[in-house]
Parts: structure tokens; sequence; C-alpha cells
């Protein structure tokens, strides 16, 4: 049905219900060790944090199934459009929220572009596959900041209202950080190469 | 139009001359003349000692350059060179020569960007029309794609670029910089040994650091030889390259991808990005070897481009170099989104 940078995603069924069966395919330019031991970890803490993110009531696909030699998950068919192709200030607004809850449990996201997310009314976060643990501000830092040059990059003339609805969806959940992750990204991008400090 | 682009960026000082007629719009490369700052073994470019080393071999470069393209100073239209991003001494010694030329000869001067300078050849010498492009080199691992009127960065490294990773462990074998190649055949000779190193992406962006620190402290256990080792970074490194080339990819829809830079002379890096391009059915172009390190004809074909769209030239008193010149704090002018 699709074709992602890592993974084929399939159209399916679990049972009776309309599933998304995600598999990350070997990938032949990698080592075979490291290439197994990336897809298999990837699946399981995909799978994991998609079911964690529910308990702080985001909304992610259920997962019905994994096999972690396949490096397959079966879940639950999402309808709608991708954040991406329909970006809109209330989007952006609702990933902030999402990503501050994550943060706030620290979980870091990892990927954190719209295309990862679906919208129809409401959103879903169908992508978790780089996420991990950290109460580092460093890597809270790392998730805002992929964010940003996402839309400077792809949405370049709406990019500073996108942004902006974006830290107010943030602080909505948590304000107390945001200042200190903001200046911590400021690090980051003197830290980057050519920068003007 | 006759167009000298000098390059003096980091290790390479380098003259060309690009003629460009109206009939035909591709780089007519009348000469390429280079000359290469050796640093002494297990250590790197000391600025300074290439800068010395560019001011003493300039002259030689420049006038071979237009004996070679059978012109004299007053044949040529404009002086493109290269303003950045790059070592300060260095810089300034292509600066001081194109000024020079320019206010003798009365010669339109064009500052040009480095880093602009390799995109432009590349898409030019591979045809290339809409091309995701990713450019690895001893001072740039980016990946980029042009819209609204500049190449934006769409990921890149946090810290070390690709050649300064082969680099940096290169000196501390031994070897003179640039290693890249020495490396490349060290980690031919491996039976393919692969040792597990610090895979890190983040995003769309790397961080070569941690096998860098990792493969060091390999050596010093000597339970694998130097040339797994080297195989081991080179395997890591450019499967992390690959993979945030492959997301790139399917985040832009892009259907060609181009491979600029040093490093773009490293065959298994291009096997490697050929297979992910041959699984998104994406066309993939390298820049001939001959111009994947730094030339003077990438800045004298850039110089064309910016100057047959815009006319633009700075006078002596605003030319400028910048040591940290982001490519994507440019406005590309002649290219359409």
């Amino acid at each position: 049905m699709f074709k992602g940078a890592e993974s084929n995603i399939y159209l399916t069924k679990w049972y009776d219900k309309k599933a998304i069966s995600k598999i990350r395919i070997p990938k032949s330019y990698r080592q075979r060790i490291l290439d197994e031991d990336l897809r298999r970890r990837r699946t399981i803490s995909e799978s994991r944090m998609l079911s964690l993110a529910k308990e702080f009531g985001l909304r992610t696909p259920y997962i019905y199934f994994i096999d972690t030699f396949r490096a397959e998950i079966v879940m639950e068919f999402v309808p709608g459009t991708r954040a991406s192709k329909v970006l809109t200030s209330t989007i952006c607004f609702d990933i902030g929220r999402y990503v501050s809850t994550l943060h706030l449990h620290n979980i870091i996201h990892g990927d954190l572009t719209p295309a990862n997310f679906i919208v129809n009314k409401k959103i879903t976060m169908i992508d978790m596959g780089l996420s991990f643990y950290s109460t580092r501000r460093e890597d809270k830092a790392m998730d805002i900041r992929l964010f940003k040059e996402i839309l400077k990059s792809t949405f370049h003339n709406s990019f500073s209202k996108f942004f902006d609805e974006f830290l107010d969806g943030y602080k909505s959940v948590n304000s107390k950080e945001l200042e200190k992750i903001l200046e911590r990204i400021d690090v980051i991008e003197t830290r980057k190469r050519y920068s003007v400090t | 139009m006759l167009c000298l682009g000098i390059e003096s960026t980091a290790h390479t000082f380098a003259c060309s001359v690009i003629k460009h007629s109206e009939s035909k719009f591709y780089p007519n490369i009348l000469s390429d003349v280079r000359n290469t700052f050796k640093a002494p073994e297990g250590s790197g470019i000391h600025p300074r000692e290439a800068a010395r080393h560019h001011a003493s071999v300039a002259i030689d470069v420049l006038k071979k350059s237009l004996e070679l393209s059978k012109i004299n100073y007053k044949d040529i239209d404009l002086v493109a060179y290269s303003a950045g991003p790059g070592l300060g001494p260095c810089l300034r010694i292509g600066a001081v020569i194109a000024r020079s030329i320019s206010s003798f000869y009365d010669i339109k001067l064009i500052p040009i960007n480095h880093a602009l300078g390799h995109i432009e050849l590349g898409m030019s010498l591979t045809n290339s029309k809409d091309s995701l492009v990713l450019l690895v080199s001893g001072g740039h691992t980016v990946i980029l794609v042009f819209t609204n009127n500049r190449w934006r960065v769409i990921g890149e490294t946090l810290d070390i670029t690709l050649g300064q990773l082969l680099d940096q462990f290169g000196r501390y074998l031994g070897l003179a910089s640039p290693c890249g190649a020495e490396i490349e055949r060290l980690a031919h000779k491996s039976p393919k040994n692969y040792v597990v190193l610090p895979y890190s992406i983040k995003g769309n962006d790397v961080t070569f650091s941690g096998i860098l620190s990792a493969a060091k402290r390999l050596i010093s256990t000597s339970k694998f030889t130097v040339e797994d080792i080297c195989y081991s970074i080179q395997e890591t490194a450019f499967a992390m390259i690959t993979e945030a080339v492959e997301r790139a990819l399917s985040a832009t829809e892009k259907k060609e991808l181009l491979l600029v830079g040093g490093v773009s002379a490293n065959k298994q890096l291009s096997n490697m990005l050929n297979l992910a391009c041959q699984r998104h059915r994406v066309k993939f172009n390298s820049c001939p070897i001959s111009f994947a390190g730094d030339n003077g004809a990438q800045i004298a074909w850039t110089g064309i481009l910016s100057y047959l769209k815009s006319k633009n030239s700075i006078n002596i008193s605003d030319s400028f170099i910048n040591q940290s010149w982001r490519v994507d704090s440019v406005d590309v002018t002649w290219r359409r989104n």
C-alpha cells in the first residue's frame, strides 16, 4: 500500500478488522548483524511506545500483533490524511500538545515530522519507530528542533505561524520547561556546522 | 563569456576557466588546475600552513590555468572566488588574488559559496533537474532540497562530517590527511569482519563522533585489525547516512538523488546509496570523480550561473570572506522550484 523510508506498509485484516501491517524490510546496504538488530529493536520499541502513549491519553493505533523475526507490527487501521498534506495551525497546536505530553513522561519521539501524524477531526500519532526514554533536556530539544527544521524546509511560507502554534500547544500541557528547552535548541544550533554564533 | 574561478577553502588551491556560450548550457571547462597541500603524516591541515602553501603556488596555478585555456587576463569577463565556508587564512589567499585581478584588469568580481559550487556543478555535469542532494566532504555532510529559492537543509551532521570522521581516524593511525582513499583501501582488504559501532541517527540528522571515539578505543584493544576497523567505520557511517537519505527521499518524494563532494569518490558509499535508490525507484547520479573534490570549475560555473541571471557583481570594497557561510543562507536566483 505504501513504501516508507524503512518499512513497507500493507493493508490487511486482523480477524475481521481492517488492519495495517508494518514490516521493516531488510536493508541490503546494511551489515546483516546491524540490520537485524536495528529492525528487531525498533519493532519492539515502537509497539511498546505506541501502547504506552495511550496511557497518557494520546491517540495512537492499537497494536494487535508483533513478530520480531520478520520485524512486523500489525496495528489498527486509522483512516485519515497525513498531517504533512493538510497542515494547519490547529494541527500544529495539537502536535505540540502531543509532544509535550510525551516529554512530560520522558519519552522522546525521535522522528517528529508532520508526516507521522494522521488527521481526521482529531490527530493520531502513527510512527514511533525512533522513540526512546530520556530525561535529558538535550533530547527533548532535539525533538523540537527537528520539527522546526522540517517546518522551515517544507512549509517555509507559514513557518513562523505554524511553529508558534506548535509552541503554544506545547505550553498548554507543560509550560515550565519550554524556556529551558528552547535555550538548549540554541545551543544545538550553534554547535552545528557553519552556524553564526 | 569567460569566467575564472578561484578555489581556496581548505587544502586545495585551484583555478579554472569556464567558457559559456548561449547555444549550449553546459559547463565548457577550458582548464582545471589544482595544487593540494599535503599535511605531514599523522597531522591535519594547519590553516596557516595551508595558506602558506596556497600563497606559494597561487601564481603558478593561475598562470597554468590561463595558458591551458589559451587566454589572457584581458579576455576574462568574470572572476569568481570561493568566499566561504572554509579556513580563514586559506580563503583570504583566494580572495586577495581574485581582488587583484579584478581591480587591475577591471573585471567583475563575484563571491561564491563553496558548497553551492559543489551542488551546482554536480547538477549541471550530471544533467540533474530536480534532485535531492547529498553533499559529503571534509567540510560538509548535508542533505539538501531546493525550495523557495534556496537549497534548504533537511538533514545534516550534528557534529563532525563524514570526511572528518575518516580523516581524524586516519590521522590517529598516522596517515596523512586527506585519508579517505587510504581508509577505503584498508577497508577493502578486510575479510569483511564487521565490528558493531555506535549507530546514531536522529530524525534526518546523523552524528559521527561516537563512531570515532569507539573506533579509536578498538585500536588500543588490538582485538581487531586496522583493516577490520576501517571496514566497520565505513559500513556503519555510510549505512547511517544512507538511511538518512532514504528518509529524506520518502519525505520529499524526489525522483533523483545527486551525490557530490570529496567523499563521493568512495565506491562503497556509492554502492550503498545506489541500493537504497533502487528500492525507491530513484535515479542515482554521482558527480564525476574528477570533479568530486574541491576544484575551481565549481566556483567558475556557479559564478556564470549567478551572473547570467542577476548581472550582480560586487565592489572590491564590499568583497568579503565568511568562514561560516551556510549554504541555506544563499539566495539562488537562477533555479526554479
